[in-house]
C-alpha cells in the first residue's frame, strides 16, 4: 500500500489525519474494543496535582491526588486512568500514602479487561467520606517523539510531548492542575489554553522559568480530557533498551561472582536528513557540542569489580577503558561508531565480582542456607537517561541449590526457576530467572535491590570433583582393557614377517 | 634442545629391557613438549589481540562451520546460499571441502557431550595450533620410518613444530584448509611408507581413508594424488617391484578413489581429469607388471624377453593412444588453469587474471625459503644424499617428494607448505646423522658380530648410536640388497677426539638456539596479525589498535536491512558475509569470473555507466576500502588495476588498462591522473569529501604520497552513507531514481540552483511528440 | 469511555470528511484576494468534495509548504500571478521537494499574467516547456467562441479529451459538450519522459501567436496543431501528481456554464467547463485513478496444496509466502489490487486491451505472463497466476509494475530464492531401469570378490614351499 506513507506524511493536519483513518476506517473501529470494564464511580478526586517531569528522555510522572470516599460503604480499591493506549508503556508504577509514607501495602496491577486502567489496592479499606492522600509515581517509555523527525548532523533536536491538561480520571475532579518540567527555556511551541478554561482565569499556562503549570481547573466530569502538548529542546540521544539480558552467576568454589548483561539498544533521536558524515562528525569533534548522538556509555560498577569485558557480535570493542580503584569501577565503554537517531547497537559487558560482598551464610535452616543481595538492575548510567523495554535478570546459583526464594521491589511480569547446563555439570545449575517490563534507569543499583535465599547441600558442592574422577578412571579402565585386546589373525601374518626377515 | 639432553644418558644408565621402557617413556615425555610448544608459538594473535579469526577465506570456513553447526549435516550438505554472489547464489554445500567444518562440528559436538559447552568460535580458532601438535607426531612416526636414529624422528617433529613455513599457515585464527591438511598429509605419507614396507592390506586401506579424510579437507590432495604413483612407478623402474608394493599400492588406489569420489566437489573427477590420470596409468601398469612377473615364473627366459618388449610396445601404444583420444574427445577433462602456471609462471597473468591477482599465487621470492626455513634449507640437501647413501624404498620416496616439492615451492608461495614437511624430514635426518655420530663419549671399535646379533632381533640399536653401527647397518644394508648404489658402501669411520666431538656438538646447539630464536621471531612478527585488527605503536610505545574494518561492517550488521546487498571487491566478499552478515555479489571464492569483472567493471567506468549496472544488480551498498588517510598501502585504490584488467577481459572495448596510465605509463591519482581514472567511481568514491578533510589544496594521498587536485570528486548517483574512523572503510548507498525521470546529473544541477536552459531557444530540428 | 467516545468520533468525523484518498488540506495560492470571488463556484465544489481550502498570497510570511519538515498541505493549487517571481516560500527546490513528500499540484497558467520564471524552470525539469515571449497565447481560426471573441479567435472550443485510442489508458476526464479555454498557454512536451502525458492537446489548427508584436506573419512559431498541450498530467515515480492548465480562465465562473457557439455551429451551447473542472481536480488530488495494493500471497502449488484458491481453508497447512522454493516447482502468484472510487476502495479492473502482468526475474525476467482476475472482494480484484519456476537457481523476484498513464504506480516486489536440487530428491538409482547393468555389475563383483576370498582362505598354502621362494613367491 503505497499511499498511506503519504497520507502519513500529513499527518499534522486534522483532516490527513481523517483521511488517513478514513482509509482503514473500518479497521480503526477494531482497533477500541468495547471494554466491559466501567470503574464504579466511589471516589471523587478532592485535588489533584499532576508533575510531568521531562528531563530526561522518558517522562516521569508524579500524581498527588486527595480523594474522598462518596459511595456508602468502605473500598479499597482506586481506579487510575490513562489516556487510551499509553497503557502498555508505563511502567514502574508505584503507590503511597502522601501523608504517611513508610506506611507500606499500597498494590497496583493493570485492569485485565480494560485497555486503560490500574487498579490501586490500600492496605486498609477507606470509611465512607474519609478522604487520602495518594502519592503515584510512574514513568511512560516512547512517549515522546522527535519533531522534526529529520534533522541534520549538528542540529539540535526537539521532542514533542502530547498529554491532557486535565489528568486523566476515572472519577470527577473538583480541583487539578498539570505541571510540566522541561530541561530548557527554548520552547518553540507549547499549547495554549484558553484563559476562560482555568479556573482563575488567567491565561494558560503559566511559564516560570523551565517549568510550565496548566491550570488550576475547576470542576471535571469523569474522563474529561484537554489535549495539549509541548515541543523543547533536548539534544541528547533518546537511548531506548529493546531488550536487556542479566546474567549472575555465583560460585561458590571460585567465591566469585560474574555478571554478564546484554544489552540491544536504539536511538529513538532524530533521523539524520542526509548521511553520516565523517567529516563534519570529525570537524565538530574537536568542540565537543551536544549531540543527538550516543558516544558513550559508563557503567559504574560495585567496587572491587574486576576483569571487565565490553564485546559484540564479531569480538572485542577496542575503544573501551576500565578503570578500577579502592573508590570505584569505572567501564567506560564506546560503541564502535556514533548511534545517531534511528540506529541501533547491540553488545555485551560483563564483569567479576568477589562473592563475599554480595553473599552471606545463614545460620541453621536445611544444610547451608546462604542469602544473595544483587541489584536487579546495573546497566550504564548516563545523565540523559535510559528506558528499557523489557529486563530479563536470571541468576544461576550453584549446582543443587534448593528452595529458592526471591523478593524485590521492582514490578515484574514473570519469575520461573529452572535448570541450566554448562560447564562439566551433571545436572544442571539451578537459575532463577526474573522478567520485568518497561523500566527506567531509575531502578539502578539499591533501588531494586534482588535478595535470593537457597540452601546448598555439602554434598552438592562435591558432586562435580567425584563426577571428574569417576570420568578419569572410566577413560584409563577402557583404555587399558582396549590395550590388552590381541587383535591378531595369529600364525599366518608372524609366519611371513619371519619369513621375510630370515630370507 | 631436549632430546639430546634426554637420549644419551638415558642410553648410559640403562640397558636392555629396562632401558627400552625408560627410552619409550622419555620418547612420549618429548613428544608431548613439542607437541605443546607447536600449540604454543602458535598463540601469539591471541595473546596480543583477541581469539577472533583472520583474514578472508577462515571467515567463510567459520560461517560455514556455524552453519553446519545450528543446521546438522545434510542441511550442510545441501546448503544453497543465497547470501553470496547474488543474484546468482552459490551451492556452497556442493562446492567446498567440508573436512574442515565437519571436523570441528564434530569436535564441537564431541565436547558438549562432555558437559564442555565451548563456543564455536574458539573451537574454529584453536584447531589450527591443535592440528600443529599432531602433524609434529606424524612427523616424528613418518621419520623414524626414514632412519633407524630416533633422535632423528624427534628433531623433525621439533622442526615440524615451529618451522614458519607452516606455521604461516596453522597459527590460531587462520582457520584454514591447510590446517588440517598438512596433518593428513605427513600422515598419509607415513601411512603409505609403512604400507609399502610391511606390504599388508591394513595398511594400505588405512592410506586410503586418511588419503579420502585429506581429499574431503584440501585440494592440495591432487600432490598426494600424483606423489604416491610416481614412487610406485620409480620403484617399478628400478626394478624394486615386489608384491608388497602391489599389495599396498592397489589397495590405495581402488579404496582411495572410491572414497574421494564420495566427496560432492570432487564427484566423477578422479576418472575424468587429467590429473589423476598419472594413478591410474601407474594402476594399469602395475596390473601389467604384476602379471608379466607371474609369466615370468612360468616361462624360460628367452620368449619372455621377445612377449615383455612385445607387450610393452603394445600396452604403453594402447594405453597413451586411448589417453590422448579421450581427452581430444574431453571424456577426460584438460589441465586446469591453477595447473598451467604451475609450469609457466608467466601463464597466469595472461590468460587468467584472477588467479594472478591472488598474492599467494605468485613465484616465490629466493629470501623466503631461508625466511621460512632457516638453517634447514642448507641441512635439506645434506639429508636428501643421506638417502641416496642407503637408498630404500622410503628414502626413495624421501628423494622423489624432494625434488618435486621443491620446484613447486619455487612456483608458487603457497606451496611452501607442501615443501616444509620434507625439509624437516631431510634436514633431521641429517641432523641426527651428525648428533649420533659425534655425541658419543665411548670412541668405537670395530667388531661386527655382537651388534649385528643385537640387530637381527629388531632392537634399535642405535641407542647407543656410535659410528660403528652405522658402519655395521651400511654393511648389512649392502647384504640385503646388492643393487644399492656403490657409496652405500663405506668404511668404518669414527670419532676419537673429545675436541672435536665437543667443538661440533656446541655448533650444533648453538645453530639449534638460533634457529628457535629465528622461528619465534618470524613468527611473532610476521604470522601473527589477523589483518582484520590493524596494530600500530603510539609513540610512548603502547599498541594502537586500528579497528575501522569491524566498525563498519558492525555498522552495516546494525543499521541496515538484512538483505541489503553489498557490492565491494571480492576480497572483502567472505568477512562482509562473515562480519557484517549481508548479502555480497562476488566473494573469494572466484567460480564466476563474469561476475567479478561485471563489479570490476562497474568499479572503474564512469557513473553513468555503473549506475544501470549497480540497478540491475539491485545494489543497496557500495564498500571500498581507502588507506590515503592512515596510508594503509592494501586499499582498492591499489588493486584497482586488476579490477581494470579483469573487466578488460571480458568487455575488450569498453575498460582498457592503457586509459588508466598517464601519457608517460604512470599511475597517478593526483592531478596528472588521466579523464578515466578520475571519472571512475572507485576513484571518485576513495576520494570523495577527502579534501574537505585539509585546507584548501593540502589534500594528500599518504599511501601514493601525491597531492591530490584542489577540488574533489562530485558524486551524483551514489551518497556517502558511512565513513570509518580512520577512513579505511567507505561506504555508500545507491541512490533511487529520481522521482521526476530526470538523470542524477541534472537532478543534482538542479539541487545547486543552476537552471536549466531555455527549451525554446534550442537550435536544430524539431522533435514531435508522438503518441 | 468517553475517552473510547473519542476515538470513535474521530473515525465518523473521518468518515464524512475529504473524499481524496490522500486527504482534504488544499493551499491555494493566488495574489490578490479580490481575485476569489471570480471562482466562487469552484471553490464551492471543491469544498462541497470535502477539501478543506487554505487561500495565501504567494509572498504572504505565513505561507510555508512544509512544517517540521512534513507537507503541510496534501494539495497545492498554484493561480497565476502578476509578479515575476513567487516569493520565497514558492522556489522551484520547495515546490520538487513537496511533489517528492508526495503531494500534489494544480498549476493554472494564463496568457494575461506572464509566467514566474520560476514556474517555468520548474516545468522544465518535468521536459514542460513553455513559449519562451511570456504572453503568448494559442488561437485557432477553426473552432473558436464566436459569441465573445468574435474577431480575436482566443478562446477555444474543444470537445471532451479522447484518450481511449491509446492502450491501457482509462479516460477519466471525459465530459459530454465542449469546454472553452480562454487565453490559453500551450506547452510543448519532451519526448523523454515517461511520466509526461497530455490531457488535452490543442487542435491540429491551433497555434501560437503573441499579439503583443506587431510582426505580421510569424516565422519560427513556437509550436503548432496537437503539438500543444492545453491541459498537462504529469505523475511522478512516487504518483504524485502535477497538472498544468493551459487557461486560468476556463475556472472562472463566467465560463462554468456560458452558452458558447463555434463557427459554423447552428446554436449556441453550454459549455461544460465546470464538468471538466471537477473531473480534473478529482484527478490531480486523488480521487480517481488510484491504485491500492492489497496482500500479496505466493505459494506452492504442489502436494497437498495443489489447486488451493482459499488458503485460509487449509489452514497452518499451507505455508504462506514462503523465502524459498526448488527449482521447476509449480507455484501460484496472487495479488489484490483496489482502486478508489470517490469514497471507498472499488475492485480494479484494467481497461480493455491491457492486462496485469507478473514478472519472475532473475537480472532478466524469466517469466513475463499476464495475469487473470480469479475472485472479487467487495473492494478488490484478486489477480492470479500460476507457473512453474525455470531450472535455474539464484535469488528471484516476483515483480508486479502496472504503471500506465492516469493510474497511481503499483510496483510490488517479492524475493525468493531458488535453490538446487536436494541430495535426496533425485530418483534413486533402483527406479532407473537404465541403471540396472550397472547396479547388478557391483553385486555380481561383490559376490565375486567375496567367493575367490572364501576360495583362497579354503586352499592354505602347502608349508614347504616357503621356505623356498622369497616372500612374494610365498604369497601364492
Amino acid at each position: 500500500m503505497r499511499l498511506l506513507p503519504c497520507a502519513l506524511l500529513g499527518l499534522t493536519s486534522l483532516a490527513s489525519a481523517a483521511a488517513d483513518a478514513n482509509l482503514t476506517h473500518d479497521a480503526s473501529r477494531n482497533t477500541l474494543p468495547p471494554s466491559t470494564f466501567t470503574p464504579p464511580p466511589h471516589f471523587r478526586n478532592v485535588n489533584l496535582v499532576r508533575n510531568i517531569n521531562l528531563e530526561k528522555s522518558y517522562p516521569r510522572e508524579t500524581l498527588n491526588v486527595v480523594i474522598e470516599n462518596i459511595a456508602a460503604q468502605p473500598q479499597d480499591a482506586y481506579y487510575l486512568a490513562f489516556e487510551p493506549g499509553t497503557l502498555g508503556q508505563i511502567g514502574g508504577l508505584e503507590a503511597k500514602d502522601k501523608k504517611e509514607p513508610e506506611r507500606t501495602g499500597f498494590t497496583a496491577e493493570a485492569v485485565e479487561d480494560s485497555s486503560s486502567y490500574y487498579r490501586i489496592t490500600f492496605p486498609a479499606p477507606l470509611p465512607p467520606n474519609e478522604q487520602l492522600t495518594l502519592s503515584i509515581t510512574y514513568s511512560t517509555l516512547a512517549a515522546l517523539t522527535p519533531l522534526p523527525a529529520q534533522i541534520n548532523q549538528n542540529d539540535k533536536q526537539y521532542l514533542h510531548h502530547a498529554f491532557s491538561a486535565y489528568a486523566p480520571s476515572a472519577y470527577a475532579t473538583a480541583k487539578q492542575k498539570t505541571k510540566l518540567k522541561l530541561p530548557t527555556t527554548d520552547v518553540p511551541d507549547a499549547t495554549t489554553l484558553p484563559a476562560s478554561l482555568n479556573a482563575e482565569g488567567k491565561e494558560d499556562p503559566q511559564k516560570q522559568g523551565t517549568s510550565y503549570t496548566y491550570g488550576p481547573y475547576g470542576e471535571q466530569a469523569a474522563g474529561a480530557l484537554q489535549p495539549a502538548s509541548v515541543r523543547y529542546e533536548f539534544t541528547k540521544p533518546l537511548t531506548h533498551s529493546r531488550l536487556l539480558e542479566r546474567d549472575i552467576e555465583v560460585s561458590h568454589w571460585g567465591g566469585n561472582l560474574a555478571t554478564e548483561e546484554r544489552h540491544w539498544l536504539t536511538n529513538r533521536g532524530a533521523t539524520l536528513k542526509t548521511p553520516f558524515s565523517r567529516v563534519t562528525y570529525q570537524q565538530s569533534a574537536y568542540y565537543n557540542p551536544p549531540s543527538s548522538a550516543l558516544k558513550e556509555l559508563r557503567f559504574p560498577l560495585a567496587v572491587g569489580s574486576a576483569d571487565a569485558y565490553f564485546i559484540d557480535d564479531i569480538g572485542n570493542v577496542s575503544t573501551s577503558r576500565f578503570r578500577s580503584n579502592l573508590r570505584e569501577a569505572n567501564l567506560e565503554a564506546k560503541p564502535r561508531y556514533p548511534v545517531f537517531g534511528g540506529w541501533s547497537y547491540s553488545f555485551k559487558v560483563g564483569w567479576n565480582g568477589d562473592l563475599g560482598n554480595y553473599l552471606r551464610r545463614v545460620k541453621g535452616g536445611a544444610g547451608e542456607s546462604y542469602v544473595l543481595k544483587v541489584p536487579f538492575l546495573e546497566g550504564p548510567k548516563q545523565a540523559e537517561g535510559i528506558e528499557y523495554e523489557r529486563v530479563v535478570t536470571r541468576v544461576v546459583l550453584p549446582e543443587g541449590a534448593t528452595n529458592v526464594h526471591y523478593e524485590t521491589t521492582i514490578p515484574l511480569v514473570s519469575a520461573t526457576t529452572g535448570l541450566h547446563r554448562t560447564f562439566l555439570d551433571t545436572r544442571g545449575r539451578t537459575t532463577l530467572t526474573l522478567t520485568a517490563v518497561n523500566v527506567v534507569d531509575d531502578w539502578r543499583e539499591e533501588r531494586a535491590a534482588l535478595v535470593v535465599t537457597y540452601n546448598l547441600p555439602v554434598g552438592a558442592r562435591f558432586r562435580k570433583p567425584l563426577a571428574l574422577c569417576a570420568g578419569a578412571l572410566a577413560l584409563f579402565a577402557v583404555s587399558w582393557v582396549v590395550g590388552n585386546v590381541d587383535v591378531r589373525i595369529g600364525r599366518a601374518s608372524k609366519g611371513l614377517v619371519g619369513g621375510r626377515k630370515a630370507a | 634442545m631436549a632430546l639430546t639432553d634426554s637420549d644419551n644418558p638415558a642410553s648410559f644408565f640403562f640397558k636392555g629391557e629396562t632401558g627400552r621402557n625408560t627410552r619409550g617413556l622419555l620418547r612420549l615425555i618429548i613428544l608431548c613438549t613439542i607437541a605443546a610448544a607447536a600449540v604454543a608459538s602458535r598463540l601469539f594473535s591471541v595473546i596480543r589481540f583477541e581469539s577472533i579469526i583472520h583474514e578472508f577465506d577462515p571467515w567463510f570456513n567459520f560461517r560455514a562451520t556455524k552453519y553446519l553447526v545450528q543446521h546438522g549435516f545434510y542441511a550442510f550438505w545441501d546448503w544453497f546460499d543465497d547470501r553470496t554472489w547474488h543474484p546468482l547464489g552459490r551451492v556452497t554445500g556442493g562446492t567446498l571441502y567440508p573436512g574442515l567444518m565437519v571436523t570441528s562440528g564434530s569436535i564441537y559436538h564431541l565436547l558438549r557431550f562432555l558437559a564442555m559447552p565451548i563456543d564455536i568460535r574458539n573451537i574454529c580458532v584453536l584447531l589450527a595450533p591443535a592440528f600443529s601438535g599432531l602433524t609434529a607426531f606424524a612427523t616424528y612416526l613418518f621419520t623414524s620410518e626414514m632412519s633407524e636414529s630416533p633422535s632423528a624422528g624427534l628433531l623433525a617433529a621439533v622442526f615440524m613444530g615451529i618451522a614458519p613455513g607452516y606455521i604461516s599457515r596453522s597459527v590460531a585464527g587462520s582457520y584454514d584448509n591447510e590446517a588440517i591438511a598438512i596433518f593428513l598429509l605427513v600422515y598419509t605419507f607415513y601411512l603409505w611408507i609403512k604400507a609399502v614396507k610391511v606390504g599388508s592390506i591394513m595398511w594400505g586401506a588405512l592410506t586410503a581413508l586418511f588419503y579420502g579424510y585429506m581429499v574431503s579437507a584440501w585440494g592440495g590432495y591432487v600432490f598426494i594424488t600424483n606423489l604416491l604413483p610416481l614412487h610406485a612407478f620409480v620403484l617399478i623402474c628400478m626394478g624394486r617391484y615386489s608384491p608388497r608394493l602391489y599389495v599396498s599400492y592397489t589397495t590405495w588406489y581402488a579404496l582411495g578413489t572410491l572414497a574421494s569420489m564420495q566427496i560432492p566437489f570432487v564427484g566423477f573427477l578422479p576418472i575424468r581429469s587429467s590429473d589423476h590420470m598419472a594413478a591410474l596409468g601407474v594402476f594399469g601398469l602395475i596390473q601389467l607388471v604384476a602379471f608379466t612377473e607371474f609369466v615370468r615364473y612360468q616361462l624360460p627366459t628367452k620368449q619372455f624377453q621377445t612377449l615383455l618388449r612385445a607387450s610393452v610396445f603394445l600396452v604403453f601404444g594402447g594405453a597413451f593412444a586411448g589417453l590422448v583420444l579421450l581427452t581430444l574427445s574431453g571424456t577426460i577433462a584438460p589441465w586446469s588453469g591453477r595447473f598451467y602456471s604451475l609450469w609457466d609462471t608467466g601463464y597466469a597473468k595472461i590468460h587468467i587474471p584472477i588467479i594472478a591477482s591472488v598474492s599467494e599465487h605468485q613465484p616465490t621470492a629466493w629470501p623466503a625459503f631461508f625466511f621460512d626455513l632457516n638453517m634447514l634449507i642448507w641441512l635439506f640437501p645434506a639429508g636428501v644424499y643421506m638417502c641416496f647413501r642407503s637408498l630404500k624404498d622410503e628414502q626413495v620416496f624421501i628423494v622423489i617428494y624432494a625434488v618435486l616439492a621443491s620446484y613447486f615451492a619455487g612456483v608458487m608461495v603457497r606451496l611452501m607448505l607442501t615443501l616444509t614437511p620434507v625439509v624437516c624430514v631431510a634436514a633431521a635426518m641429517a641432523l641426527s646423522q651428525i648428533l649420533d655420530t659425534f655425541l658419543v663419549a665411548s670412541s668405537p671399535e670395530d667388531n661386527s658380530t655382537d651388534t649385528s646379533s643385537s640387530k637381527a632381533n629388531g632392537a634399535p640399536s642405535t641407542a647407543n648410536g656410535s659410528a660403528n653401527a652405522n658402519a655395521i647397518k651400511d654393511k648389512l644394508a649392502a647384504a640385503f640388497s646388492p643393487d644399492t648404489l656403490r657409496s652405500t658402501k663405506s668404511p668404518v669411520v669414527g670419532i676419537y677426539s673429545y675436541l672435536s666431538k665437543s667443538l661440533i656438538a656446541g655448533a650444533i646447539t648453538a645453530y639449534l638456539l638460533l634457529f628457535v630464536l629465528h622461528c619465534t621471531w618470524v613468527t611473532s612478527n610476521a604470522y601473527s596479525s589477523p589483518s582484520v585488527v590493524l596494530a600500530s605503536k603510539l609513540p610512548d610505545g603502547s599498541q594502537h589498535i586500528i579497528d575501522d574494518y569491524r566498525e563498519a561492517y558492525y555498522w552495516l550488521r546494525q543499521n541496515t536491512a538484512p538483505t541489503a546487498k553489498v557490492m565491494a571487491w571480492w576480497d572483502y566478499g567472505y568477512q562482509i558475509g562473515g562480519m557484517a552478515d549481508r548479502p555480497t555479489l562476488v566473494d573469494n571464492n572466484t567460480w564466476n569470473n563474469t561476475h567479478i569483472a561485471t563489479v570490476g567493471k562497474a568499479m572503474s567506468s564512469r557513473e553513468e555507466v555503473s549506475y544501470p549496472i549497480m540497478r540491475q544488480h539491485e545494489v543497496d551498498y557500495v564498500l571500498v576500502v581507502f588507506g590515503g588517510l592512515l596510508g594503509y598501502s592494501g586499499d582498492d585504490i591499489n588493486k584497482f588495476l586488476w579490477m581494470v584488467r579483469i573487466a578488460e577481459g571480458i568487455w575488450p572495448d569498453e575498460i582498457k588498462e592503457r586509459d588508466f596510465f598517464t601519457s608517460r605509463g604512470e599511475y597517478r591519482v593526483d592531478d596528472e591522473a588521466t579523464p578515466t581514472m578520475r571519472n571512475s567511481l572507485m576513484y571518485k568514491m576513495s576520494y570523495y569529501n577527502y579534501n574537505a578533510l585539509f585546507p584548501a589544496g593540502q589534500a594528500t594521498d599518504r599511501v601514493r604520497g601525491s597531492k591530490l587536485p584542489a577540488a574533489g570528486p562530485e558524486l551524483s548517483t551514489v551518497e556517502e552513507a558511512f565513513t570509518s574512523e580512520n577512513w579505511i572503510i567507505r561506504i555508500y548507498k545507491v541512490k533511487d531514481l529520481d522521482n521526476l525521470g530526470r538523470n542524477h546529473q541534472e537532478a543534482g544541477a538542479f539541487e545547486k540552483g543552476n537552471k536549466r536552459k531555455k527549451a525554446g531557444k534550442r537550435r536544430g530540428p524539431r522533435v514531435l511528440r508522438v503518441e | 469511555m468517553q475517552l473510547r467516545l473519542l476515538g470513535l468520533l474521530l473515525g465518523l468525523l473521518a468518515f464524512v470528511s475529504a473524499l481524496s484518498a490522500q486527504g482534504g488540506q488544499l493551499l491555494v495560492v493566488l495574489e490578490e484576494q479580490g481575485e476569489r470571488s471570480k471562482y466562487s463556484q469552484f471553490w464551492s465544489d471543491l469544498e462541497a468534495r470535502g477539501f478543506h481550502l487554505t487561500f495565501r498570497a504567494p509572498k504572504d510570511t505565513s505561507l510555508a509548504l512544509f512544517r517540521h519538515g512534513v507537507p503541510a498541505y496534501s494539495h497545492l493549487l498554484l493561480l497565476p500571478t502578476q509578479s515575476k517571481g513567487l516569493g520565497p516560500a514558492l522556489a522551484p527546490n520547495l515546490i520538487v521537494d513537496f511533489i517528492n513528500a508526495g503531494s500534489n499540484v494544480l498549476l493554472a497558467l494564463s496568457a494575461e499574467s506572464s509566467v514566474p520564471s520560476a514556474v517555468s524552470s520548474l516545468l522544465l525539469e518535468l521536459d514542460i516547456s513553455l513559449p519562451p515571449d511570456r504572453n503568448s497565447l494559442v488561437v485557432d481560426h477553426f473552432n473558436y467562441e464566436t459569441k465573445q471573441a468574435g474577431d480575436k479567435h482566443d478562446v477555444l472550443l474543444l470537445p471532451s479529451p479522447e484518450l481511449a485510442g491509446r492502450k491501457g489508458v482509462k479516460n477519466f476526464f471525459s465530459v459530454d459538450g465542449l469546454i472553452a479555454f480562454p487565453r490559453a498557454v500551450g506547452a510543448v512536451l519532451g519526448n523523454a519522459s515517461p511520466l509526461l502525458s497530455s490531457i488535452l492537446k490543442a487542435p491540429s489548427t491551433a497555434y501560437t501567436y503573441n499579439p503583443k508584436d506587431e510582426a505580421e506573419g510569424v516565422e519560427d512559431v513556437f509550436a503548432t496543431g496537437s503539438q500543444l498541450s492545453l491541459v498537462t498530467a504529469f505523475q511522478a515515480r512516487n504518483s504524485a501528481r502535477f497538472t498544468v492548465l493551459g487557461s486560468v480562465e476556463a475556472l472562472q465562473d463566467t465560463w462554468f456554464d456560458a452558452s458558447v457557439q463555434t463557427p459554423g455551429a447552428s446554436k449556441a451551447t453550454q459549455t461544460s467547463n465546470r464538468a471538466f473542472a471537477e473531473k480534473l481536480t478529482r484527478w490531480t488530488f486523488m480521487e480517481s485513478g488510484v491504485l491500492r495494493v492489497g496482500t500479496v500471497q505466493h505459494y506452492l502449488n504442489e502436494g497437498i496444496q495443489k489447486g488451493v484458491t482459499n488458503t485460509t481453508s487449509l489452514g497452518a497447512a499451507v505455508d504462506v509466502n514462503p523465502g524459498i522454493y526448488r527449482i521447476k516447482n509449480d507455484v501460484h502468484y496472487s495479488i489484490e489490487l483496489s482502486e478508489w472510487v470517490g469514497d471507498h476502495w472499488a475492485p480494479f479492473t484494467p481497461p480493455q486491451s491491457d492486462a496485469v502482468q507478473v514478472e519472475f526475474s532473475m537480472l532478466s525476467p524469466f517469466q513475463r505472463l499476464d495475469m487473470r482476475p480469479s475472485a472479487t472482494t467487495p473492494n478488490s480484484t484478486i489477480f492470479t497466476a500460476d507457473f512453474k519456476v525455470p531450472d535455474q537457481h539464484g535469488i528471484f523476484n516476483f515483480f508486479v509494475e502496472y504503471r500506465r498513464p492516469f493510474y497511481t504506480n503499483v510496483e510490488e516486489k517479492r524475493t525468493v530464492t531458488i535453490r538446487h536440487f536436494a541430495h535426496d530428491e533425485w530418483p534413486r538409482s533402483f527406479v532407473i531401469t537404465g541403471a540396472y547393468p550397472w547396479i547388478s555389475g557391483i553385486w555380481v563383483t561383490v559376490a565375486g570378490w567375496v567367493g575367490f576370498v572364501a576360495l583362497w582362505l579354503y586352499s592354505k598354502p602347502a608349508a614347504a614351499k616357503v621356505d623356498l621362494k622369497v616372500g612374494g613367491a610365498a604369497k601364492r
